[in-house]
């Protein structure tokens, strides 16, 4: 078993998980408890979150560091695909379902999936029609029309 | 009894046999192509859901559950791969029946167990569900609570990480519920102002998230390449001999499969163990066993299909969801407006009976198709992973987006997938989560609720006769449970290790598995999720031999 590289850094996730409940707790009180016969909008929110306390607060000592895998450069390679499913978040509300979702599978393929370029531009370019047809025709999906009104598509 | 055949008479539609048909070959599909599992699948296709009638929804869904348990087995047999959890045990002997040129027997035999493992599995199923619905309408608040309590708790004690992890995201899980109005004073709760919050994060997005794009993130880390299968598959009917020697497998294998399924927490991966030990047991030459027993092929691809059926029980007739493709089902009928309940009989028959007739002809039609399709299905293990992967992706994005046709569900997708592949990267696991998601609500409604009728005293859950029954239920089921699946999981953890240390002997490491056997150290714990479990060679001494965590298979 390989060892992670940092042996405390396992403990920043119970720690969050802590911190996130003590906030759930701060938050619930502040909406109000009520009373128990009528417990009001805080009452629940704060019960769960007291047991997320209580439960961070055991795994701060109990966690199994082999629960965690080790960090590579491929982890970097996950947060840009992350990165490029916001970038095509603002491209689908700006240009519309087609043209973003032609680019973002042309990135995708090429650089996750290292197709060659003879494969990407055909895969893509059938790939979003063909999608577009399923949802925009088909299921009647209203996407944002993007420059593609403008070319006349709507 | 007319019930039931109102249920077949919908399957005189048919769209409503399509749905079944699209059901089964979707689950098949998915359960072949590893890295996507019914889970993710189900997750993904959700959105698609919204413009089909209730019934049809749930009768899809359910086919792809089921079907991604048959779907599992033909990697197992050909290529030890198993492309869903249930499916390891079956590398064992599936693919010690391949190498001596007996696959086709060997996916005969389990296509037929797991027929008559889920058919059986269905009748228990059509038998039960009235007098469970009878007990349960008798069900107050305090009942629901204590329930919910039940089902979430032998979900994180018997899920496969840690209890402590389980139970904090099912702690979390449930406070995510409770962002939004709040259910009777409608005041906001965890909203800071976001008006897209109000209605709460939405079920859809949040599940997609965790499970499909989370999923595909994790899996974009490892690099995969495609599978060939060489083997040639012929004469795919097991012979009279076979059918002899697995009768008795295959008839235990759908009893055990059953009540495992029954149970919360249950569920195929369980099953399948339990089945593959009971009958290596009870065999008179357990040397065979690992060396292509037909048994050990029979029994465990029976137990996991009856189980994948039984889990249905405790939905249909209860309203809850016993593991986390039954939590997506569930909150498939929440968005069609249907809530699983006692009442679900009575209010909505034509889903109740509808699902149930059509897991009959769901079972049948991958008797039938399967086999002759095994060819087809292979090959679309040649497509590589990143070209399925952005496919997957566009398609969420697109799918998530339809459901309110709002962009910032997208956004929810996103950090629920990064959240996703995080909790895998930390070994949290997203099934409790999403469980308490579905749950959160009904539970703080149904607690609320309780404290009015007993004027405030929390006393009321374990006084009234029946919460008080379920919740010592619990106590006694989670001991009962906990201590079978350390004896199961112990027992499967030497036999494995036994198996590893056999096929070491017996042959070179190199001569299996072609390009998926190459996997650097490093990636080895995680990978035995799925793909590396059956192949690698020292299996026995890692934590998750033998037992690999897919979340949609507590």
């Amino acid at each position: 078993m390989t060892d992670p590289p940092k042996r405390k850094v396992h403990r920043l996730v119970p720690l969050a998980l802590l911190a996130l409940g003590v906030a759930g707790m701060a938050e619930s009180s502040r909406l109000g408890l009520g009373a128990p016969v009528q417990p009001g909008p805080g009452m629940w929110p704060l019960l769960v979150a007291g047991l997320l306390c209580i439960a961070a607060a055991v795994l701060l000592f109990v966690d199994d560091r082999r629960d965690y895998e080790p960090w590579t450069r491929r982890s970097l390679v996950v947060l840009a695909g992350l990165l490029s499913l916001v970038v095509y978040i603002y491209l689908f509300a700006y240009l519309g379902f087609l043209l973003a979702s032609a680019l973002m599978l042309g990135t995708w393929l090429r650089l996750f999936a290292a197709e060659p370029w003879k494969r990407t531009v055909p895969l893509a370019l059938v790939g979003s029609v063909a999608l577009y047809l399923l949802f925009e025709v088909a299921l009647k999906v209203p996407f944002p029309d993007g420059l593609f009104a403008l070319a006349g598509g709507q | 009894m007319s019930d039931i055949l109102g249920g077949f008479a919908q399957l005189l539609d048919p769209a409503t046999l399509l749905y079944v048909f699209v059901g089964v070959f979707i689950g098949t599909l998915v359960g072949v192509l590893p890295g996507l599992g019914p889970t993710a699948t189900i997750a993904l296709l959700l959105p698609v859901t919204y413009t089909m009638e209730p019934a049809q929804a749930i009768i899809m869904l359910a086919g792809i559950y089921y079907g991604s348990m048959y779907g599992g087995t033909i990697t197992s047999v050909l290529l030890r791969l198993p492309g869903e959890a249930a499916s390891v045990v079956t590398t064992f002997d599936g693919h010690a029946m391949t190498k001596a040129g007996r696959a086709g027997p060997a996916l005969g035999i389990a296509a037929v167990g797991s027929f008559v493992g889920g058919t059986l599995a269905v009748i228990a199923l059509t038998l039960l569900a009235e007098p469970m619905g009878a007990l349960a309408v008798r069900f107050g608040p305090p009942e629901y609570v204590a329930l919910t309590v039940v089902g979430l708790m032998l979900i994180t004690y018997l899920g496969t990480s840690s209890t402590w992890k389980a139970l904090a995201m099912a702690a979390v899980g449930l406070l995510l519920s409770t962002i939004g109005t709040d259910p009777i004073d409608g005041s906001s709760r965890f909203t800071f102002g976001q008006l897209s919050l109000f209605d709460g994060l939405d079920f859809v997005a949040v599940a997609m998230g965790l499970f499909g794009v989370g999923e595909i993130l994790h899996s974009l880390e490892r690099s995969e390449t495609g599978q060939a299968v060489k083997e040639k598959i012929k004469n795919v009917w097991p012979d009279r001999k076979d059918l002899r020697d697995s009768r008795g497998a295959i008839a235990r294998g759908s009893l055990l499969g059953f009540f495992i399924g029954v149970l919360p927490g249950g569920g195929g991966v369980i099953s399948s163990m339990a089945s593959y030990a009971l009958e290596k047991r009870r065999a008179k030459d357990p040397s065979r066993f690992g060396r292509g027993a037909i048994e050990g092929v029979a029994g465990p691809e029976t137990a996991n299909n009856a189980s994948s059926t039984a889990a249905f029980i405790p939905l249909l007739t209860l309203g809850l969801p016993p593991n986390v493709v039954l939590a997506l089902i569930y909150g498939a009928l929440l968005i069609h407006g249907v809530t699983p309940s006692p009442r679900l009989v009575e209010d909505h028959p034509q889903v109740f009976w509808g699902v149930i007739a059509s897991m009959y002809v769901g079972n049948l039609m991958l008797l039938i198709l399967n086999i002759p399709l095994v060819g087809l299905f292979v090959k679309v293990l040649k497509i590589r992973q990143g070209i399925i992967a952005s496919f997957t992706l566009l398609v969420t994005m697109a799918g998530v987006y339809s459901v309110n046709n709002d962009v910032f569900d997208m956004f929810v997708v996103v950090f629920f997938g990064f959240v996703g592949w995080a909790m895998k990267k930390t070994g949290f696991e997203p099934g409790p989560l999403v469980l308490a998601f579905v749950l959160g609500p009904i539970m703080e409604q149904a607690f609320r609720q309780s404290m009015l009728i007993s004027d405030g005293s929390p006393a009321v859950f374990v006084t009234r006769p029946l919460s008080g029954g379920i919740l010592v239920t619990l106590v006694v089921a989670m001991i009962g449970m906990g201590l079978l699946r350390r004896v199961l999981r112990r027992r499967a953890d030497t036999e494995v290790q036994q198996l590893a240390e056999e096929g070491d002997t017996q042959q070179p490491a190199e001569e299996e598995g072609g390009e998926g056997a190459s996997v650097p150290v490093g990636q080895q714990r995680n990978d035995g999720q799925q793909r590396n479990d059956g192949q690698q060679r020292n299996v026995g001494q890692q934590r998750n031999d033998g037992q690999p965590r897919k979340d949609g298979q507590p």
